[in-house]
């Protein structure tokens, strides 16, 4: 897979198994934000036809399998100007001002993100506690069990910010566009994130839980958020209201199929009862 | 695996390099591709004697209203824009074929349709840029995703079925799988005497 992305004019890094049996991942170059998302359509473009030439099938379900880890697709984000990084700087984990205040706008309009990033049914069912799926709207530098991440970056210019909810049913020019309205909505209103939790967040008493954010619990949830909170979407008319109203209609058709069709397991808790 | 790019930036500059990239690549196919509001990856293929300059830079029509989402059949012609920046290769294709980008555009006014979803992706590079935060936005993304040796679904009114095959790969679960085969078929191999064995005796008692 690696070899024909490259073949492809993808950059790849490295390939490397995840958590869950029979579940990978390639790690490809960081890149601009619609190249990257063109790349991500190549990824997947190449994913499916390799596993297929070697009589195998692959998804990019977030939840294939009950009781295992779910996929995600993790995104690095941060923002250049001239040359320079404007992430690093004097804050937190050697953050800037300006990407505490990213982090602000991506935790508080994370809910209706969830409406591009975690775009299916089954993406609510990877979004629980328990997986490593990052649940809880935090920040920490290192924690894999926060929703935003400061990995460690040798220098200046690796300081960015990993957004962990987001999974690969995303539309990745949809999830990332609108990951950046979030973020650019945070700098222009200087939304502070608070303060950082470095402890393990799936530790924390349940008074305390309480009080931290979550992602939203259902699809139906995400798009009930998007229609309440859109207009840091529509700012400079990048998304429009015709946009989301059709986005919306689309989704709800799956949210009806979804909700109206008897599952298995309703048998298995009801069926004799 | 066919194909053998000469280009190893996969970018033209203009139209005029592009279509040199076409013959340098011994392009037969070029495919124009887009992506639906679901993110699914669509596309349409032109055969090359039909590409000409003009093509590339006014673009081709396309039928929108078979995207979920997009026009309705009464005002349904859309344009696919190539955005000769962005192409590779296609090496699962089984003549030699050249994906490039595409954005969609409205043929009423020539702009960018607001529902594509590459057109919003560059919308929001550019009120970037215009807000003067920063000029540049970089991505990361980590997809994960599973491997498996078959999948079959099924789903109609009277029957659902999610059947996934995972072909052991540990040594330690091959040997668990052994052992169980082992016992298994020693569990049958013992039935099957004991079965005899009655058979015998009640043959003995008549």
């Amino acid at each position: 897979m690696t070899t024909v992305l490259r073949h492809m004019g993808v950059e790849v890094e490295k390939h490397h198994h995840e958590v869950a049996p029979s579940q990978c991942e390639l790690g490809i170059k960081f890149s601009s934000m619609t190249d990257s998302a063109d790349n991500i359509q190549l990824y997947k473009y190449v994913v499916h036809n390799v596993a297929h030439a070697y009589g195998k099938t692959a998804t990019f379900m977030p939840k294939p399998i009950f009781g295992d880890n779910g996929s995600g697709m993790h995104c690095h984000m941060s923002l250049f100007k001239g040359g320079k990084p404007n992430f690093a700087g004097d804050e937190y984990a050697g953050l800037s001002e300006q990407c505490l205040y990213y982090i602000g706008g991506i935790i508080k309009h994370a809910r209706t993100l969830n409406a591009f990033t975690n775009p299916s049914t089954n993406s609510y069912k990877r979004l629980v506690p328990g997986y490593e799926a990052p649940v809880l709207l935090a920040y920490s530098q290192r924690n894999r069990s926060a929703s935003c991440r400061i990995p460690f970056a040798p220098n200046e210019k690796g300081k960015r910010v990993e957004i962990r909810f987001p999974d690969p049913t995303a539309n990745s020019y949809l999830a990332f566009s609108a990951m950046l309205m979030a973020g650019l909505d945070g700098i222009q209103n200087k939304i502070h994130p608070g303060e950082a939790m470095d402890m393990n967040l799936y530790d924390l008493p349940e008074e305390q839980l309480r009080d931290i954010p979550t992602v939203c619990g259902s699809l139906r949830e995400s798009m009930e958020a998007l229609q309440q909170d859109y207009e840091f979407l529509t700012k400079g008319d990048v998304f429009t209201e015709d946009m989301l109203e059709s986005y919306i209609e689309l989704k709800m058709e799956e949210i009806d199929v979804y909700e109206t069709t008897p599952h298995p397991i309703e048998y298995y808790l009801y069926y004799s009862s | 695996m066919s194909a053998k790019p000469n280009t190893l930036s996969y970018t033209s500059k203009n139209t005029n390099d592009f279509l040199k990239a076409l013959e340098e690549n011994e392009v037969q196919y070029v495919d124009f591709n887009f992506t639906d509001m679901r993110g699914k990856w669509q596309h349409t293929a032109q055969h090359v004697d039909s590409i000409d300059g003009s093509m590339i830079d006014d673009g081709i029509y396309f039928d929108g209203s078979s995207i979920a989402g997009w026009k309705s059949i009464n005002e349904s012609d859309m344009i696919l824009k190539a955005d000769v920046g962005k192409w590779c290769m296609d090496p699962f294709a089984a003549q030699p074929t050249m994906k490039v980008f595409c954005d969609v555009l409205e043929p009423s006014t020539g702009e960018n349709y607001n529902r594509d979803p590459r057109s919003i992706a560059k919308a929001a590079e550019d009120y970037l840029k215009k807000l003067g935060i920063a000029d540049t936005v970089y991505c990361g993304p980590e997809a994960e995703f599973f491997v498996f040796d078959d999948v079959r679904i099924h789903n109609t009114m009277k029957q659902v079925l999610k059947l996934i095959v995972q072909k052991v790969h540990t040594i330690q679960a091959a040997i668990t799988k052994w052992v169980t085969w082992v016992t298994v078929h020693a569990s049958k191999a013992v039935t099957s005497l004991k079965l005899r064995l009655t058979a015998c005796q009640t043959y003995a008692r008549r």
